[in-house]
């Protein structure tokens, strides 16, 4: 499941490979603004992932919560660049380091289940073998 | 019943609007980084760009034009001589030769005269073609210490300082590889050559410029000009030498108008 979301991205980015590759964005800024928003999209995405772990996750603060700060994020930059401050900095800082915190809390609940499951299903092997022998006895008894 | 989609359904309602929101990030990622695509040419400007990046094309009808120029300029002097031989038939008449010294002056001054002087040759050369190393433009790392390859190329700016470097300094007749420059001229790039008047040149560029040789070699050693400039990039992009003697020749290129009316003297 964890791998759908990276399967869409593929597939998105494949769209945009053979739509839109190659139109030029004569604009300096404005592609520093893009990058920026994307940052802001991936932050997103990856927080999506990790309330979904969690179970805390509601369809419309993830979409919401997508757009805005896609949003957000271009607005500064731009506004950054209209103040002569580099606000993008601050903003693909912040965002990094989010970015950064919701990978490593993705990782540890990934691992935190594969190493239960390992755990329940070693149970689960000596609770069978536990109960082979009982069985068989059962079963001749009949 | 399919277990994926039971699963989805059941208790992972995050997957589908995650998985739809991240193909749209996915698109807006290859979207921003295919089009701003980096390349390292990026700071300059369109033409200069082009220009490295054709920079072996060959140079062809580079038979013809020398060919043409030298039938036009071979033309021209025949008229001067021409206008000369009937200014001196018509002897008995002064106003014939006043008429054709003015004539002549004009057609010095409009460049269309070989002209004879003591001046200054400068000579700048792609600081590439010194070291035979053509590596040098592919790969951007280089040697520490050589300047980038975009910087030891003569380009069309160095071209027109050191030519308005002679102008001020009171150049009277200034030719760019035996090409006259005129009131008309231009200089600009194309490809991998520059393109004087249309006719296309390349490194070693000789500029030579009728005037006082101290002066024009004083302006154009001016601390912080174009030749300091080249210098600092590499010292044999550049050769400046006195000439005593020299003869540029006349403009070979088009004089024929269009567009342009004479306007008639009022009486």
């Amino acid at each position: 499941m964890i791998l759908l979301p990276i399967l869409a991205m593929l597939v998105g980015a494949l769209i945009a490979f053979f739509v839109v590759a190659g139109v030029p964005i004569h604009n300096a800024m404005l592609a520093i603004y893009l990058a920026v928003a994307c940052l802001a999209g991936l932050d997103t995405v990856l927080g999506g992932i990790r309330s979904g772990m969690e179970g805390k996750f509601h369809t419309d603060v993830f979409v919401t919560g997508f757009i805005s700060n896609i949003l957000i994020a271009f607005f500064l930059a731009w506004l950054g660049d209209k103040i002569f401050i580099n606000l993008y900095l601050a903003v693909a800082l912040v965002l990094g380091a989010r970015i950064f915190t919701n990978l490593s809390l993705i990782r540890r609940f990934l691992l935190t289940k594969w190493q239960d499951a390992r755990e329940r299903k070693r149970l689960q092997q000596d609770l069978a073998h536990a109960q082979v022998s009982p069985q068989i006895q059962v079963d001749t008894a009949q | 019943m399919n277990p994926f989609v039971s699963r989805i359904t059941n208790h992972q309602t995050w997957v589908v609007p995650v998985s739809a929101l991240s193909l749209v990030l996915g698109f807006m990622i290859v979207m921003v980084s295919a089009s701003t695509a980096p390349t390292r040419l990026r700071s300059l400007d369109p033409d200069l760009r082009s220009r490295l990046a054709t920079r072996d094309t060959p140079l062809d009808n580079q038979a013809v034009v020398p060919q043409k120029d030298a039938e036009i300029s071979k033309l021209r002097t025949q008229l001067t001589t021409l206008q000369n031989a009937l200014a001196t038939e018509t002897e008995k008449s002064n106003a014939a030769k006043v008429l054709n010294a003015t004539l002549q002056d004009t057609k010095f001054y409009a460049g269309l005269t070989e002209v004879q002087g003591p001046g200054v040759l400068v000579t700048l050369t792609d600081g590439y073609s010194a070291d035979k190393d053509d590596s040098k433009l592919n790969s951007q790392a280089g040697d520490a210490g050589a300047p980038p390859a975009t910087e030891d190329v003569i380009h069309d700016q160095d071209i027109l300082r050191v030519v308005n470097e002679l102008y001020a300094a009171g150049a009277e007749a200034v030719s760019i590889n035996n090409l006259r420059l005129v009131g008309t001229s231009s200089v600009r790039c194309v490809g991998p050559t520059v393109l004087i008047d249309g006719v296309r040149i390349a490194s070693p560029i000789k500029i030579r410029a009728v005037g006082d040789t101290d002066t024009l070699m004083g302006g154009l050693r001016m601390p912080g000009g174009i030749i300091d400039e080249l210098r600092s990039v590499s010292p044999r992009m550049v050769t400046i030498e006195p000439v005593k003697n020299m003869t540029l020749p006349g403009y070979a290129g088009p004089t024929t108008r269009h567009y342009v009316k004479l306007v008639k003297a009022e009486k």
